[in-house]
């Protein structure tokens, strides 16, 4: 490789209880596209907010050009040349373009800020990086890809020769993502060092030149990406064997459960019309804002349909709100755990039980906090919940165990009919498994579940049957043999 | 950084968070009571919970509000009308009823500020707002039903009852505010209702979700507030033998301190009764304590202010102690 840039000798860091960075070297070199990769809590994170100087290293050193740097805060690494993009960026919606991009040096001195010229120069920028955004527009008008790319243009305005992307391609479309390669591989040809963070090895195999593994705070390995698989990358990231990424099921289909007539709500969701058997993985395919959210929002009332209706086993259902589908047995497991699905500041006992109250009342009809334990310890075993306590508050949860606490949930409602928005969202690769497992389960267990999924694999390998959504509609339907990701992608893009 | 060190400064400050009102308290009161020791008599304990029970009704209402994620500014001027209600009616009703339609007062416009701020979207910031807007409303109201006069009520022997008489040794109004305690206690801490207030201040949406009738829940937590308040102006006017239309005026931020510096979280999500109930104790024995050692009127604010910006800024302290406490049990 090229010459070094940057470089991580011995880093150490220690919080109570872990080591989160055991010795860790690290180094990259000019104008390499680096993968890091490891489940949640290998230490990642911790490594990039050390680089950043959000956390300080208990022992070791960072040289950046050949010298040695003290990056205190996330000011000082950006002077050194270094900027990260998280998954949520940080960007002011109620601004411009241009001011988000030179926000903190809008004004030189005394003087008032001349908006000409920061306007002229977010211009330049813009150009030179191909990008077609008016720097005029309100960040919050802006597509998610587009705010990607004012994140990208605020890191090369100063200065940056390393740019850490923290899950870049997570909220990206197919086609987003095809542009965020372009422009990944565009910075890789003006000398720019690219330190790639994803949960989605494919990604990895087609654009970065070389993967750097962490597992439990230790580097696993480093190695050219023509040098390995994707298989030997899964199992180093995850330290076992795995047979395979999905598991296998034999379930029997039976009757339908679920009809779905011609649902209509603004341009998102147009003249819907589906059935769903029991015992069924039926797959919602299409691309980010293709309607598939905005659909399953109606099927549990948590937004009202203008027209259309639902008959849940022959039986018509009111869905004017959650309490209703809740009752009929139809319940929605949403994309956003953090912020639709959990309490996030109250214990796993308390996030299950939410949905049943009557059913851990005591004879006095007053809460048993007793029987709420037993009734969460029964999910613990059958889901396979890893926490220290049943009362433990779900923040503390690993993202695979917060998913399982929200299926737990609606277990203990007594839900026939799940529906997962994106179910392994930020999940690790050891977890995903674990929670195809429990659907897999489900099914068995006569239950029927719709998937919406922007995840290829997931779809193909899970769903016995796909239904493809584009702009509102639905474009396609596939069974059996003709699963495949072309013909997904074929109905999803046209 | 040293996190070894910071991790028993963390469990100090978690302790501390835990039994600090209580240490505080007991403070207040060996020190009070060495200075003079009048200040430990019965006659004057008894004393203490007479002041304090009108803020303390209040501030049963209140936290249920802000466990919610709300805050009711309505309470004082909430106060003041239900209290001229309940004097006004009385010659055409009789003092029972005429109390009943105080607290159903209460009750409505507790309902009405629920639904005002449901519609507004139940954030922090519309019950703001809205609460706000009612205080004027209520505030001009009460002045207007008496012509800003004050109605007395020394005439009507049975109203003065409850402000002046006693069960054995514990004024009336002492004992119903200690029954609002348990019986607040419980809807909060142990029914499934209460749970809901939690479950609202702590993501709306999320519990919405669940299938529950956030809305419902809401309005009810108002609506509580509204007849606590109504029941706090109807003691403090029987004590008094009056209703003065501006009688509660700043009784509101007396409750939303009481209940603050008892250690329920602003924003809502974590409080209880309990909690408010040893705020309330603090700041009444505070407030006697100053009386009793010759801290005169103008002082005393200043102290009472001190001990609540406290309050504020140790409970920020302990949520994070807390949080690191349990962080790393994992």
């Amino acid at each position: 490789m090229s010459d070094v840039i940057l470089e991580m000798k011995n880093i150490t860091k220690r919080f109570p209880g872990v080591v989160a960075l055991d010795d860790v070297s690290f180094c990259v070199g000019k104008g390499e596209i680096r993968a890091l990769v490891g489940e949640n809590g290998a230490g990642k994170s911790t490594l990039m907010k050390i680089l950043n100087g959000a956390y300080s290293a208990d022992s070791g050193e960072i040289w950046m050009h050949g010298k040695r740097v003290m990056n205190k805060n996330p000011l000082e690494a950006q002077h050194n040349g270094l900027s990260i993009i998280y998954q949520e960026f940080n960007l002011v919606p109620s601004l411009s373009v241009a001011e988000n991009i030179f926000i903190g040096r809008l004004k030189q001195g005394r003087k008032a800020i001349d908006w000409k010229d920061i306007y002229k120069k977010a211009e330049e920028l813009m150009h030179n990086l191909n990008y077609d955004i008016d720097v005029r527009e309100t960040v919050e008008n802006l597509s998610v890809a587009q705010k990607q790319m004012i994140e990208i243009t605020k890191a090369l305005s100063v200065d940056a020769k390393v740019i850490i992307m923290d899950e870049p391609s997570a909220v990206l479309t197919e086609n987003e993502l095809r542009k965020l390669f372009d422009i990944v591989l565009d910075l890789k040809s003006k000398g720019i060092t690219v330190i790639y963070i994803s949960h989605r090895l494919e990604e990895i195999f087609q654009i970065c030149d070389s993967v750097t593994v962490l597992r439990d705070g230790q580097i696993i390995d480093t190695s050219e990406i023509k040098d390995t698989t994707k298989q030997q990358l899964i199992e180093k990231m995850v330290g076992r064997k795995l047979e395979q990424e999905f598991p296998t099921r034999n379930v029997e289909l039976g009757e339908t459960v679920l009809k779905v007539n011609a649902l209509n709500r603004g341009n998102k969701v147009k003249n819907i019309s589906f059935e769903l058997r029991k015992g069924e993985i039926l797959g919602l395919a299409g691309l980010v804002g293709a309607g598939r959210t905005e659909t399953v929002r109606l099927l549990v009332g948590a937004d009202r349909a203008v027209s259309g209706n639902l008959e849940i086993k022959g039986q018509n259902v009111n869905m004017k709100s959650p309490l209703e589908a809740k009752r009929s047995g139809i319940v929605l497991l949403p994309e956003d755990r953090k912020t639709q699905g959990l309490l996030l500041e109250m214990p796993i006992t308390q996030n299950i039980s939410v949905v049943g109250l009557e059913k851990v009342k005591n004879k006095f009809r007053l809460l048993s906090r007793g029987t709420e334990k037993e009734e969460a310890m029964k999910y613990f075993k059958t889901l396979k919940i890893k926490a220290p306590s049943a009362t433990q508050r779900v923040s503390f949860l690993s993202g695979g165990n917060q998913q399982k606490v929200v299926i737990a949930k609606w277990l203990f409602s007594g839900a026939d009919i799940l529906i997962f928005d994106e179910p392994t969202r930020g999940i690790d690769v050891g977890a995903k498994y674990e929670i195809y497992m429990v659907m897999n389960e489900l099914v068995a267990q006569g239950k029927s579940i719709i998937m919406i999924s922007s995840d290829m694999n997931e779809v193909v390998a899970m769903s016995d049957r796909v239904i493809v959504m584009h702009d509102g509609e639905i474009r396609g339907e596939l069974e059996g043999a003709e699963i495949n990701p072309e013909s997904v992608l074929k109905y999803a893009i046209e | 950084m040293n996190r070894q060190n910071s991790q028993a400064g963390g469990k100090l400050n978690y302790i501390a968070s835990k039994y600090g009102m209580l240490s505080i308290l007991v403070l207040i009161i060996i020190v009070a009571g060495i200075i003079n020791p009048a200040f430990l008599t019965g006659q004057n304990i008894i004393n203490i919970f007479k002041q304090i029970s009108a803020t303390g009704l209040l501030a049963i209402g209140m936290t249920f509000v802000i466990i919610s994620g709300g805050i009711d500014l309505s309470v004082g001027a909430m106060m003041s009308i239900c209290g001229v209600i309940s004097v006004v009616l009385i010659p055409r009703f009789g003092v029972p009823a005429a109390m009943l339609l105080a607290l159903l007062s209460g009750l409505v416009l507790g309902i009405f500020n629920g639904i005002f701020v449901s519609a507004t979207g139940g954030t922090m910031g519309s019950s703001f707002i809205i609460t706000f807007g009612m205080s004027t409303v209520l505030g001009s109201a009460a002045l207007c039903i008496t012509n800003g006069a004050i109605a007395y009520a020394s005439k009507y022997k049975s109203y003065m009852v409850i402000g002046q008489g006693y069960w054995g040794v514990i004024p009336i109004t002492v004992a119903i505010f200690l029954i609002c305690i348990v019986v607040g206690q419980i809807i909060l801490g142990k029914t499934g209702f209460g749970r809901l207030v939690h479950c609202i201040g702590v993501n709306e949406e999320a519990t919405r979700l669940s299938g529950i009738r956030t809305r419902v829940i809401r309005i009810s937590v108002y609506a509580i507030s509204g007849l606590m308040a109504a029941a706090g102006g109807i003691c403090l006017c029987s004590r008094v033998r009056s209703a003065s239309p501006t009688q509660g005026a700043g009784y509101e931020l007396d409750a939303i301190a009481v209940v603050l510096l008892g250690g329920s979280r602003m924003g809502g999500g974590a409080g209880s009764i309990w909690k408010t109930l040893m705020g309330v104790v603090i700041m009444g024995v505070l407030t006697n304590a100053l009386n009793v050692v010759g801290v005169t009127a103008y002082p005393q604010k200043i102290v009472r202010g001190v001990i609540i910006l406290a309050a504020v800024l140790m409970d920020l302290r302990s949520a994070k102690a807390e949080n690191e406490m349990l962080a790393t049990k994992v």
